[in-house]
């Protein structure tokens, strides 16, 4: 007997299901196509999506051409098609409008402020740019992650290039997709600085770039970053090189390159001088310079020097001097010194050999002096000591005390002081060998005492800013509290008049006010709020609800 | 016009005698009420208050509430049969459509005006950026509408209420946060696109800051219009399917 064979079952494939499966493939390809054309244009994915739609489509066609040729001629076709086609002309409708209303860039600013206008000071600002006979480059870093953040910023990029007539333009830069272009601002990127501008160059490149710290405030950052662009190059800064001075190239500790650089981040021009040079060859400090520095020098100035220096003040020059000192024969500014008399005579400023030593306001020993008084109605202080900003305050390390004339040939007077504890320590041998000091009330000076100190002569313009220690402007100290830097930048500022130059005052808001609200309020209100509302929604639902039921 | 108001009463009338529109309401009220107080007592003496802080919760709300409101518009008189009714009277599928999302519209723009009783007590106590407000509130009410507009679509589409929900939730969200897909991508251009396709993208970088733009308007007004279009196609479909 045969054994019964097993029942032999077919797979069957119908026309009709090949023409489905044709379909659907045809179908999720096309829309794989439109995507795929979306996000890259023409390439092999496209191509290979496009031969599989056909093929896909055509299979279908094939397989079932009733159901192909009804999609083309029957009743339900041409409706369907009208609606898909009349829904199309309507989205190119509304995409149209769109692009023109999108380029008209029709903006209502609603804000009570006007937060979202330019102010009368970045216009101006902006009129200066568009007389200018180069271009200005806004070039802000932003990936794929922060594209909100670059939505709210373009806010304010678009206005400056509508108010500068096209001067100032805007390039948008993905530092991930372009490397090569964001690799000069790296440093700059990873402090969280993304918006930089400066100048083009016929290549491209941008000259003077300045790094744009957005803070919040748009208009106040960008139309300050502007004003110093504008005024990038005017003025030149030179720096003494011949008195064995801090050396602004240097980028050590005990270096002053942190100073240089924040000099040419604000667009000013550094360059060295050699004052026993100009000496030797008869010259005198050129024109265009609009201070000279001299930071920390280890000598006296020769009397050639000292001419060189008065020719330049009677030239309405403006001099910083950071004294400091040493034990040495041959202390810059010692008490019977040349420089020290010429100073005194026609400035009525001069620095003492008293180091001042404050036990009430000191940092890691009684020599590192703070800043106890600042007098802020002043170019020069009126940054330093903010409440609530320690680190607006100023450290000096083994400073000379200044000695100011309070009956000035010209206008003088004092920045910051120690404290009325403080006092001028003359044993400088005891202090400097062993390292110890105390008041002796025969011979040390009692506080307090000025560390740093103004004079201004109105007839010649000639500016002086004495500062009795020179370290602070040190690499290892400028930053370390910020007070230091501030208070060196801010008296350039004030002695080349970059200051006034570039000054940009922010905007006072109308709709910053904190809140008055006591306890009882709070309550009134969270009843209100969270009782009273809700509930009287709740209640008449639950009525509606009973009423139906009811019924 | 005139069958379009007829249809817009009724829906209207339906949502004023409906519990569980006030049950909506009281929800909506609640937790914009419980966000205002909150923000309150941080502000105080600490920082301004925020002008468009009712606004931006609307606006990570409507991705849940608008479904919520427009799932029963025309699932339901699918389901119940009511449809073919209203499609054999002399009322147009325009005017059906129109009528249904103005009543949602109004009830939501009703809603709105409700939390400007915040607005009110902000006066009394504080000095708030009115204008600031203003454009938050218009770009909301815009939104809002323009949020309607995708859970009436939605609504046309099926005659289940849940999946007509549901679809107009997806919708939405991918419509809110779908600038999440360009933070991914390896282009800050196409990032940019897919922002600006974004229900966020039109509201966060303008409305929410004060900011009043045309393109926001027409991005809005595009998408209610071209929602609405389409739900009328939907509906018309019922006449030769």
């Amino acid at each position: 007997m045969n054994a019964p064979q097993p029942e032999q079952r077919s797979i069957r494939i119908t026309r009709g299901q090949i023409g489905q499966t044709g379909l659907l493939i045809g179908g999720t390809s096309m829309i794989g196509l439109v995507l795929a054309l979306l996000w890259q244009g023409v390439s092999t994915l496209t191509i290979t999506l496009l031969a599989t739609t056909i093929t896909g489509l055509a299979t279908w066609a094939l397989a079932l051409p009733r159901e192909f040729r009804s999609l083309l001629t029957g009743r339900q076709a041409r409706q369907s098609t009208l609606a898909i086609l009349s829904t199309l002309i309507l989205l190119a409708i509304v995409v149209a409008t769109y692009v023109i209303v999108l380029r008209a860039n029709i903006i209502a600013d609603m804000t009570v402020d006007e937060r979202f206008t330019l102010s009368e000071q970045s216009q101006s600002i902006l009129r200066a740019a568009a007389l200018s006979n180069r271009e200005i480059e806004i070039r802000a870093f932003y990936t794929p992650q922060n594209i909100d953040q670059r939505e709210i910023d373009d806010q304010y990029f678009q206005l400056y290039e509508a108010g500068s007539d096209g001067r100032v333009r805007i390039r948008y830069v993905d530092p991930q997709a372009e490397p090569g272009l964001a690799a000069p601002y790296t440093d700059a990127l990873a402090q969280g600085i993304y918006v930089f501008m400066g100048y083009v160059n016929d290549d491209g490149n941008l000259t003077s770039v300045l790094p744009v710290a957005m803070s919040g405030r748009q208009e106040e950052d960008i139309s300050q970053a502007l004003a110093i662009l504008l005024a990038s190059g005017q003025f030149t800064v030179y720096f003494e090189r011949s008195l064995e001075t801090l050396d602004p190239l240097n980028t050590q500790q005990q270096g002053m390159s942190t100073i240089r650089r924040l000099m040419e981040q604000n667009g000013i021009i550094v360059q060295p001088l050699e004052l026993a040079v100009l000496a030797t060859s008869n010259e005198q400090i050129p024109r265009n310079a609009a201070a000279l520095v001299i930071a920390r020098p280890r000598r006296q100035l020769e009397t050639a020097e000292i001419a060189i220096l008065a020719n330049y003040l009677q030239r309405g020059g403006a001099l910083f001097i950071a004294g400091d000192a040493f034990l040495s024969d041959d202390l810059f500014m010692g008490n019977d010194s040349a420089f020290n008399e010429f100073m005194w005579e026609n400035y009525g400023l001069r620095l003492t050999e008293a180091i001042i030593v404050d036990p009430a306001s000191s940092g890691e020993t009684q020599l590192d002096i703070l800043s106890a008084q600042v007098f802020t109605n002043n170019a020069i202080g009126a940054n330093l000591n903010l409440p609530e900003q320690p680190d607006t305050g100023v450290v000096f390390h083994i400073a000379r005390a200044i000695e100011v004339d309070d009956t000035p040939p010209v206008q003088n007077g004092r920045v910051i002081m120690s404290s009325p504890s403080a006092w001028g320590e003359r044993n400088w041998t005891r202090l400097f060998q062993q390292n110890d000091y105390s008041f002796e009330e025969d011979i040390d000076v009692a506080g307090p005492l000025t560390s740093l100190a103004w004079a201004f002569d109105e007839d010649t313009g000639a500016k002086i800013v004495l500062v009795g220690d020179g370290e602070f402007l040190t690499n290892g100290r400028v930053q370390s509290p910020q007070g230091n830097s501030i208070v060196f930048m801010d008296s350039i500022g004030w002695m080349t008049g970059f200051t006034e130059e570039v000054r940009f005052e922010p905007r006072g808001f109308t709709t910053t006010p904190l809140l008055f609200v006591g306890g009882q309020q709070l309550d009134v209100i969270a009843f209100i709020t969270l009782i009273l509302m809700p509930g009287t929604m709740l209640v008449i639902s639950t009525g509606i609800w009973l009423r139906r039921m009811r019924t | 016009m005139r069958a379009t108001w007829l249809v817009f009463r009724r829906e209207l009338g339906q949502y004023f005698t409906s519990p569980l529109a006030y049950l909506i309401a009281a929800g909506f009220l609640l937790l914009t009420g419980v966000t205002f107080n909150n923000d309150l007592a941080f502000s105080i003496g600490y920082r301004p208050v925020e002008p468009a802080l009712i606004p931006n919760q609307l606006a990570t709300v409507m991705i849940l509430f608008a479904p919520l409101l427009t799932m029963r518009l025309l699932a339901e008189e699918q389901r119940e049969g009511t449809l073919e009714l209203l499609l054999t009277s002399p009322i147009t599928d325009t005017a059906i459509v129109l009528g249904k999302f103005l009543s949602a519209w109004t009830y939501y723009s009703i809603l709105l005006a409700l939390t400007l009783i915040y607005q009110i007590i902000l006066v009394q106590i504080a000095f708030p950026d009115l204008g600031h407000t203003a454009g938050a509130y218009i770009g909301i009410w815009l939104y809002g509408g323009a949020a309607l507009a995708v859970g009436i679509l939605f609504s046309a589409l099926t005659e289940n209420q849940i999946l007509s929900a549901f679809l107009a939730t997806t919708t939405l969200l991918l419509l809110y946060f779908g600038d999440g897909l360009g933070q991914i991508v390896a282009s800050a251009e196409l990032a940019q696109i897919i922002f600006n396709l974004t229900l966020r993208g039109h509201f966060i970088p303008s409305f929410a800051i004060g900011l009043v733009r045309g393109e926001d308007i027409v991005y809005f007004a595009g998408i209610i219009t071209l929602c609405l279009f389409i739900a009328i196609q939907i509906v018309n479909s019922r006449r030769w399917r």
